[in-house]
């Protein structure tokens, strides 16, 4: 069985249509962070060091001395070039014929307003030609607003430290408890926590399509070629020949997805960890993790992508050319994605947990968003349990149906379906 | 033995009697049953009726004995693009042989039928047509089975690797005493190997005996006119 699984392994890591995706991962993965991570670090870099900006205010009634006496003393120390335009037409043509970084329209009787200590109101505007990551994010208008505010509170505020004490009079910490764990975490990278759970379901998602779409290509090739007859006609069981193909297709799909993951790994850090510090709580997740929460989600994550590469496997079995093994990949797929999109968005509650919790692959979806959030118990052993037993099962059903006899009944009928639909 | 694809009747009760070491052609047009009748012999299909035994072997029951004495080359049979062909015959071989001595002779066999010279060491999806067809029929012959099905092993190939194959064929039937079950639409090829044949139409056979007395029973001068008289006679 050794060398059949070698064969596995040659003629698919051979196979440029099979490893070159792979390869190509990391460099699609780093071109893409690439381009995502340049539009959040111009945004960034906004709030880190602002840049010079040039404002238009656009007045509707004659403007205070004073105000504009200010605007002018801060112009430097905030970055700022004030132009003041008297409002004669409308605002979209002002727009449309000037070329400003921010635009406030000062209405009238916003200064009257002032006067009487009432809330007054203005309006920003600016330019957008696009739509990409970070252009709509209102940075610099905040800055042209704060300024306009710190006018009205100096006007009324004389001394620096209660102005100070009044723009911030407090800094808050918010804190979430985590009973299971009992462990307290800011809320800021407990949402980052839940965008990493997010991220990895995503993963996990990609992988079990990726591998499944691997073994059913290559168990379809071998019904095309009728390569398949040759092995069934070996003095060796059908059941090592099935597992054969597994284990091989399982291996060349570890190698593959290893790459993909590090181009994942590329992608994340570009976008993420070359424009931000790291999370200061990222320690904890090493942490909060115990190492029998971690081994069952290491063994319900291998126990995924056998399942995934066994379902593959029996859509490849079952199809008698490469074009019909893709086409019934997906309906499989959808299958699995409708359930897995709503453990993803939402927490399933018993009984539906329990049942999802034993069908591997849904599984690990479980089990990753809950080891953040608990220590795992016996329970999910159980549960870990179950789901070998179902692929286990899968595994038998799969090594009895493979004979010609029954895969050519199979294969003639689930033809003849496709071809009615058709 | 019966054969049923659903409604469909591929074999509609057939009797063959192959002797040992002979080399026995089946003859028919497209359609009629011969590639059905090798998959049954060859345990890929199950009869729907009646019963096959090679070499004393059920061919339902004993299949796991069945097929360590047979090797089977279907008709069009693709390789492993990805493989080589040392590779493959190596894979070959250690499944039959394991580590044993009988190993290495099977591969040094393997690559002596097959002759591709330092091609061997290629990938196979740069072979040709008549080289892939050697790569397998190195692959059936390098276990010297006691039993060869080979369905139509000539078709599409060139004269040279056809005349080369026809004398493979007759070389190791002498050498090794394989058995040969051939099916071929190159009538002067199955005058020149064989001896007996079955002439099958429609599922059934038509005429089934030694080509001397079929040629003598039929006043034909030639297999060509044999086959022509029974299948237009039918």
């Amino acid at each position: 069985m050794r060398k059949l699984i070698k064969k596995e392994i040659l003629d698919l890591i051979r196979d440029p249509r099979i490893i070159l995706p792979f390869i190509f991962a990391p460099i699609i993965f780093l071109v893409l962070g690439g381009i995502a991570s340049q539009s959040v670090q111009s945004t960034v870099s906004e709030i880190v060091e602002p840049s010079l900006i040039k404002v238009n205010i656009i007045y509707e009634e004659k403007i205070p001395q004073d105000f504009i006496n200010y605007l002018q003393n801060v112009s430097e120390k905030e970055k700022v070039i004030i132009y003041f335009t008297q409002k004669e037409k409308d605002i979209s043509n002002i727009l449309k014929e000037t070329d400003y970084d921010v635009y406030i329209l000062i209405p009238k009787g916003f200064f009257e307003k002032i006067e009487r200590k009432e809330t007054g109101e203005i309006y920003t505007f600016s330019k957008t030609t696009e739509f990409r990551l970070g252009s709509i994010t209102g940075i610099k208008e905040i800055r042209v607003v704060r300024i306009i505010e710190n006018y009205i509170k100096e006007k009324y505020i004389n001394s620096t430290e209660i102005l100070n004490f009044i723009s911030r009079p407090l800094n808050y910490y918010s804190l979430v408890y985590l009973p299971s764990k009992n462990l307290l975490v800011s809320s800021q990278s407990l949402s980052s926590l839940f965008f990493g759970i997010f991220i990895a379901s995503i993963i996990i998602l990609s992988l079990g399509a990726i591998i499944m779409q691997i073994s059913s290509t290559s168990t379809a090739i071998e019904n095309e070629y009728k390569t398949l007859e040759i092995l069934l006609l070996l003095p060796i069981s059908r059941f090592k020949i099935f597992l054969a193909k597994l284990i091989g297709t399982f291996i060349v799909s570890m190698i593959g997805l290893s790459l993909f993951l590090i181009g994942f790994v590329f992608y994340l850090y570009l976008l993420f960890f070359s424009v931000t510090q790291p999370t200061q709580n990222l320690p904890f997740i090493s942490i909060a993790i115990d190492p029998f929460s971690l081994a069952l989600l290491i063994a319900s994550f291998v126990i995924s992508l056998l399942f995934m590469a066994s379902l593959g496997v029996i859509i490849g079995a079952l199809s008698n050319d490469v074009r019909l093994a893709n086409t019934l990949i997906g309906p499989v797929f959808i299958l699995l994605f409708f359930p897995a999109f709503y453990i993803i968005i939402l927490t399933p509650s018993s009984p539906i947990k329990d049942i999802l919790m034993s069908i591997p692959f849904l599984q690990t979806l479980i089990f990753s968003k809950e080891i953040l959030l608990t220590n795992f118990k016996i329970t999910h052993l159980i549960y870990l349990i179950n789901s070998l037993l179902i692929i286990l099962v899968l595994i038998y059903i799969i090594g009895r149906i493979f004979s010609l006899e029954t895969l050519l009944n199979l294969q003639n009928k689930i033809s003849r379906r496709f071809k009615k639909r058709i | 033995m019966v054969k049923r694809y659903g409604y469909f009747e591929a074999l509609k009760g057939i009797n063959l009697n192959i002797d040992e070491k002979e080399i026995f052609a089946l003859v028919g047009p497209n359609g009629a049953g011969k590639t059905t009748t090798f998959k049954i012999i060859s345990t890929l299909l199950l009869p729907t009726m009646g019963q096959v035994k090679v070499f004393g072997y059920d061919t339902v029951n004993e299949s796991d004995k069945v097929r360590k004495i047979i090797s089977y080359l279907p008709e069009e049979v693709g390789v492993y693009k990805n493989i080589t062909g040392y590779e493959y015959l190596d894979l070959i071989a250690s499944i039959y042989f394991g580590n044993s001595s009988e190993y290495s002779k099977a591969l040094e066999l393997g690559i002596e039928v097959a002759n591709l010279g330092s091609r061997i060491y290629d990938k196979m999806k740069n072979y040709s047509k008549g080289m892939k067809k050697r790569i397998q029929l190195a692959r059936v012959l390098m276990t010297k089975p006691k039993l060869a099905i080979l369905d139509e092993p000539t078709t599409g190939l060139d004269f040279e690797y056809s005349y080369e194959i026809r004398k493979i064929i007759l070389e190791y039937n002498k050498k090794f005493n394989i058995t040969f079950l051939v099916s071929s639409h190159n009538l002067q090829e199955v005058e020149t190997i064989s001896s007996k044949i079955a002439i099958i139409k429609g599922g059934l056979i038509m005429e089934y005996g030694s080509i001397d007395d079929l040629l003598e029973k039929y006043q034909v001068k030639n297999i060509e006119e044999l086959y022509i008289k029974i299948i237009k006679g039918s």
